[in-house]
């Protein structure tokens, strides 16, 4: 009993030496950090990070690629950190074109304000 | 973490040794930490950012602070790296967060703005068309009064004419003034012949650019030399009467016929008395006048 559990002992130890190497730990597959940053992602496009945070959104995606490759490899952490910095690269792609569309509208509605005020005053 | 490492200690220290090799570097991560709170200070810190995204400043401190726990726990470079760069990404949105708030509330403020003063220029818009209509139904009063003016005046000269037995011949028109009437052998009206000689100084007033022919007329009694005198009186007696009631002298021409152009027999009373008579010529407007032709 105690031979088998030195043993076990020995193997996990090893196994573990390994793991810590080639990433401090190991995890399970799960691809759900993928999904979300994918939808992330899609919902930045939605409201015009195309036009109005292209840069954001080309780091957001090319993160979510990193974490797709890591994910093939199995390094399932690495996958897992890339999936997250490309939810926040996506979040912040949405957030920076809601605020650039903001500030869009604001300089129309201040613009024709403008133009109210001096119809006013020409009266 | 701390549990592998603590039974790595233990029974393997060539494993313990390449987990520490690979974990740690205390500069390069003081490195990383101090430039995410910096960067965090920068784009989170301002008071803006609290009041206006708060949850968002909330999640970019957290970030921030899960770094500094890794780092002080030595977690390794790469997990350090993956911290610092959320914290970055968290911190800038918080701030994005809180600009797009600002802006919103500002947008609101501003339509409310807008709709005020387009308020104001409809309100401008209304008061002018107001003032606009007002002045268009008062102009339109006038010209109506003015109408019934020229209308009740119109009838006042078609009562006029009526009264003094008008009559449009090639002359002129031809008033009869067969209700003034003279004394017998006399230049002087007969009382009451008053109003009539009103009526037409009256109408003389209201064309004032017509010229008139005043023509005395007597019966045949008498003789002709002497009634050619006396119808000259007559027609002078109307001219001096008008002159009196203001028409102009210079309008009216006088001419006597004597006992010629009779309008009744002379052999009765009635019809002498309709020949002693003036007839006044109002000539058309522009013409001169046309004398009686025998």
């Amino acid at each position: 009993m105690n031979t088998i559990r030195h043993n076990i002992g020995k193997l996990s130890t090893l196994a573990i030496a390994v793991a810590m190497v080639s990433g401090c730990t190991s995890m399970a597959p799960n691809s759900d950090s993928l999904v979300r940053s994918e939808s992330s992602i899609k919902q930045a496009k939605e409201v015009g990070a195309i036009e109005h945070a292209p840069v954001e959104l080309k780091q957001a995606e090319s993160k979510l690629q990193k974490a797709q490759d890591a994910f093939n490899k199995e390094d399932y952490k690495t996958s897992l950190e890339f999936a997250l910095e490309a939810e926040a690269s996506a979040d912040l792609a949405e957030v920076t074109a809601r605020n650039k569309k903001t500030q869009l509208a604001l300089d129309e509605v201040q613009k024709s304000i403008q133009t109210l005020k001096q119809q006013l005053s020409n009266r | 973490m701390n549990y592998f490492t603590k039974k790595l200690f233990i029974p393997s220290a060539s494993a313990a040794m390449i987990v520490l090799s690979g974990c740690s570097s205390t500069a390069v991560n003081n490195e990383l930490v101090s430039s995410a709170e910096q960067h965090f200070n920068q784009t989170a810190g301002p008071n803006s950012v609290r009041e206006y995204a708060p949850l968002k400043y909330e999640q970019a401190k957290e970030s921030l602070q899960k770094l500094k726990s890794a780092a002080e726990s030595d977690a390794d470079e790469s997990r350090l790296e993956h911290l610092a760069y959320m914290s970055r990404k968290h911190s800038e949105i918080a701030l994005q967060q809180a600009k797009l708030k600002k802006a919103e509330k500002s947008i609101q403020q501003a339509e409310v703005n807008r709709k005020d003063l387009l308020l104001a220029l409809k309100s401008e818009d209304l008061e002018q068309t107001k003032q606009r209509a007002d002045q268009l139904a008062s102009e339109k009063q006038q010209a109506q009064s003015q109408l019934e003016q020229m209308k009740a005046k119109n009838n006042q000269m078609a009562q006029l004419l009526n009264e003094l037995k008008a009559k449009e011949t090639e002359r002129g028109l031809v008033l009869t003034l067969d209700s003034i009437l003279f004394e017998l052998n006399k230049a002087t009206l007969k009382s009451g012949s008053e109003r009539s000689v009103d009526k037409l100084a009256e109408f003389l007033k209201s064309y004032p650019d017509r010229n008139l022919l005043v023509e005395g007329f007597t019966d045949s009694t008498g003789e002709e030399s002497y009634n050619q005198q006396l119808s000259r009186d007559r027609a002078e007696a109307i001219q001096s009467e008008l002159i009196a009631k203001g028409v102009s002298p210079e309008r009216i021409e006088i001419k006597g016929y004597g006992e010629q152009f009779p309008v009744a027999t002379n052999e009765t009373r009635a019809g002498r008395q309709m020949n002693r008579r003036v007839e006044v010529i109002v000539a058309n407007k522009g013409d001169d006048l046309i004398e009686r032709r025998r």
